[in-house]
């Protein structure tokens, strides 16, 4: 079920969380449970048989890790790794691969040939033509970081099967995160179940969570899509564009991506606010970093630690040789890359991101030289603007990857950008080609979105306090009214459900 | 809970104040044209075939038939040539009319006193939307607020509420254009014939929207209810345009539709007329197209007994 549709907003949530402040709080779990299984099985129903057999495998396999020593506890968190891998490498990867040894053989003249994915039917057991799960990369990473967890000791096995599966499944978050940790969330439901330290009904709450939800629903209908359908435009048919528009279209990608996560992330934690439960921050202004790493402290927050705690520091983080760290930075962002999506696309995406924070550390003694001589550090402020700049602009370079279809298109934009001519008879060839005034209307509005991000974002953050009376309402009224006049409402996915 | 009630009371009140201003302002304010019409592409203006037809529209007078369905109704089904035969007949067709909007039509404006016969023309494209264009034109022209308000808010979409303010705005306004191949009696036709070469797009899988099977069930529902005779009919097509899409569409009606004892004339392919002589473009006929179609059309309702015969009067 997609957070933009009717059945959403006008049945689905109002229901589950009156429903939820009804019930009493021992059936609470219950209730969110039941409702988290019909809002995934509203995609594909199928599929939760999935999720059931990650949350089977991670639920025992906690179980065993606790109550074992030594290196079967090992043995079983490496089972517990191998079945959620495996799970992601059948259900994401298994084309990729296939394909790419396909061609790899082709090449030195093996024929070899293995079913797609989308030809398999498990013996009868699924029909042909899957597809990929939605949100499967989320809930795997989720489910994961509990047996982790528990085999540090960091974290008590859940013993009730039914609130290990609320923990994977809890709706808000289940389809594109934020990933959330067992020390958050689990603790949370387990405090909902036990005396209920939040389960009272909570006007502030409530309020804080409805403002954020609308804030989300207007970063994706207002800004997300709008500027998707001049970005699909362009990438769609980007031998027909030249530089300007193919430019022009990277920017907008940029924002669209943006707000399609960010929207769903603060729709997510909005939804969740509501009833009592604090889920993880997953965005703090990030085209407002002035350094890679920096941006990837504040963009995906949720996936960045993930990797960070799982992946970068078992790997030994920065406390080993330079060779070794570089390596190590590198690895994380090619699996990072890989994460997001079988595709050649995100690999390179991934290792560009890796390779920026390389030449970063690299070059961190140069700095200072560098600031000296050209007086900047006089100027901390024009630095950071123009660290900035550089910083969005280095990922923008990167979301050209990110978003082509395929790598070929994604050299072309970049040779179109940077090697022809930029003639605005190009831009207007791009306003022709789409519907009456969404060119310029898209533009206006992404400008607008500019403006007042950093202002509701603080007010959403409780880094300011919003205003409160009539101006409170007429501040939060007009993302409604901007919501009504300029949404798109096609009921379009988000962006990283395919993730 | 109570606070909770009456704040969110008093926002609403503030939100819908913010958004008359805000369309108020972007419909006086005009640059070309008024703003408004430039937020977005599913405003349409007042005026054109639906409006001229729907001005025409005499709730009172008795009809032999009333056709009804998209622009292949209004554009193919003839009044003159019913006429030509003694028929009284009145086209409800309107742009890329779905089965929620035909719906719509229905229920308002048709009922069994006064009409003996709906012919709905059937069109596999009006079935696969979800009818954002047809309601965006009739909002702006349908005689009756109720009727726009019953269609806009049977479109579930939020888009209907500034379709329904437009049209308020617009209400004591004048009407802003005109079709000049409008011919009266609900009906336009254009006599050009196709001089370009015309690109039919192929393979494009027909997949039924949910709402749109519906209303059509609905309708059909509907008509039976009131004790009005139902045809299905669709006129002739291109040879060359794609086959496979009325096929998908006949697979879901032929089952439906044996159950009820409906007809359906489907002239599609049944038919020798040339594919650039007898259309205007790559789906519509032209008049001497819509001539012949018309004429295949009663003979079939005369043959089968839904309008009786009568003496044929000269063109």
């Amino acid at each position: 079920m997609l957070f933009n549709s009717a059945e959403f907003c006008l049945f689905f949530f109002p229901l589950v969380t009156g429903l939820y402040f009804v019930l009493p709080h021992k059936w609470r779990w219950l209730l969110l449970l039941g409702a988290s299984c019909w809002f995934y099985m509203a995609f594909v129903p199928l599929f939760i048989a999935i999720l059931a057999f990650t949350i089977g495998v991670d639920y025992f396999a906690g179980l065993a890790i606790e109550r074992n020593e030594g290196s079967r506890r090992k043995f079983f968190l490496v089972a517990s790794i191998i079945a959620n891998v495996g799970v992601l490498a059948v259900f994401k990867y298994w084309d990729f691969l296939n394909g790419n040894l396909t061609s790899l053989f082709g090449s030195i003249g093996i024929e070899y040939h293995l079913p797609k994915l989308n030809e398999w039917t498990f013996f009868g057991f699924l029909p042909a033509g899957m597809v990929l799960p939605i949100g499967l990369s989320f809930h795997t990473f989720q489910s994961l970081s509990y047996t982790i967890e528990v085999y540090r000791k960091h974290q008590k096995a859940e013993h009730r099967f039914g609130v290990f599966a609320l923990y994977v499944m809890f709706y808000p978050q289940l389809v594109a995160g934020p990933i959330e940790r067992p020390a958050n969330l689990l603790n949370q439901l387990n405090a909902q179940e036990g005396a209920g330290i939040r389960s009272h009904f909570n006007y502030d709450r409530v309020v804080w969570g409805l403002k954020q939800m609308l804030w989300g629903f207007f970063k994706k209908l207002v800004i997300a899509d709008r500027c998707g359908f001049l970005v699909d435009q362009v990438y769609g048919h980007t031998g027909q564009y030249e530089g300007l528009s193919l430019l022009l279209a990277t920017y907008l990608f940029a924002f669209q991506i943006y707000c399609d996560f960010s929207g769903y992330t603060d729709i997510a934690l909005g939804a969740a606010r509501v009833m009592g439960f604090d889920l993880m921050v997953n965005f703090r202004t990030p085209y407002r970093s002035a350094s890679i790493s920096e941006f990837w402290s504040r963009w995906h927050i949720s996936l960045s630690s993930w990797f960070r705690d799982y992946l970068y520091i078992p790997l030994g983080g920065n406390r080993v040789v330079k060779w070794r760290w570089y390596y190590n930075l590198f690895i994380v962002f090619l699996v990072s890359g890989l994460w997001h999506g079988a595709n050649w696309t995100y690999i390179i995406w991934g290792s560009i991101h890796g390779f920026y924070l390389i030449l970063a550390a690299i070059f961190v003694p140069y700095w200072k030289t560098f600031d000296l001589a050209t007086g900047l550090s006089k100027w901390p402020r024009i630095k950071r603007w123009a660290n900035v700049l550089i910083t969005f602009h280095l990922v923008l370079l990167a979301w050209v990857f990110f978003r082509a279809n395929n790598v070929h298109d994604a050299f072309l934009v970049c040779e179109r950008i940077f090697n022809t001519p930029w003639h605005f008879a190009d831009l207007f060839k791009l306003y022709k080609a789409l519907p009456t005034s969404l060119f310029e209307v898209t533009i206006a509005l992404t400008a607008v979105f500019l403006l007042i991000d950093p202002v509701y974002d603080a007010w959403i953050k409780r880094e300011h306090a919003w205003p409160t009376g009539w101006k409170g309402m007429a501040a939060f009224g007009a993302l409604a009214v901007f919501i009504l006049l300029f949404g798109y409402f096609g009921s379009t996915s988000f962006i990283y459900f395919q993730f | 809970m109570k606070r909770l009630f009456t704040q969110g009371l008093k926002f609403l009140g503030v939100t819908l104040a913010l958004y008359l201003l805000t369309f108020l302002a972007l419909y006086k304010i005009s640059i070309g044209k008024p703003l408004i019409y430039r937020t977005a592409d599913y405003y349409q203006w007042k005026g054109g075939v639906a409006q001229a037809k729907f001005a025409e529209w005499d709730p009172s007078a008795k009809w032999d038939a009333v056709v009804i369905g998209s622009s292949h109704a209004y554009r193919g089904y003839d009044p003159r040539v019913f006429a030509a035969r003694g028929y009284r007949m009145f086209n409800l067709g309107s742009t890329a009319q779905t089965p929620l909007s035909t719906y719509t039509i229905l229920k308002n404006y048709v009922d069994s006193s006064r009409t003996k016969l709906v012919i709905l023309d059937l069109y596999e494209n009006t079935m696969d939307q979800d009818g954002l264009e047809s309601v965006s034109d009739l909002s702006q022209n349908l005689p009756t607020d109720l009727a726009a308000a019953e269609l806009t808010a049977r479109f579930r979409d939020l888009r209907g509420v500034n379709m329904f303010t437009l049209r308020m705005l617009n209400k004591q306004g004048p009407v802003m254009y005109k079709d000049p191949n409008y011919k009266g009696n609900g009906f336009a036709i254009k006599t050009d014939s196709v001089k370009r070469k015309i690109t039919y797009e192929r393979g494009k899988t027909l997949k039924l929207n949910d709402r749109q099977k519906e209303y059509f069930v609905k309708c059909l529902d509907l008509c039976a209810e009131r004790g009005i005779s139902v045809v299905l009919a669709t006129h002739f097509y291109p040879h060359q345009s794609d086959q496979q899409r009325h096929l998908d569409l006949k697979r879901w009606v032929e089952p439906l539709i044996a159950d009820r004892g409906i007809l359906w004339l489907d002239f599609s392919y049944s038919h020798t007329l040339s594919d650039t002589n007898h259309f205007c473009d790559h789906n519509h006929m032209n008049e001497a197209g819509s001539r012949i179609f018309n004429e295949r059309l009663l003979d079939s309702l005369e043959a089968k007994g839904y309008l009786p015969h009568l003496s044929r009067v000269p063109l």
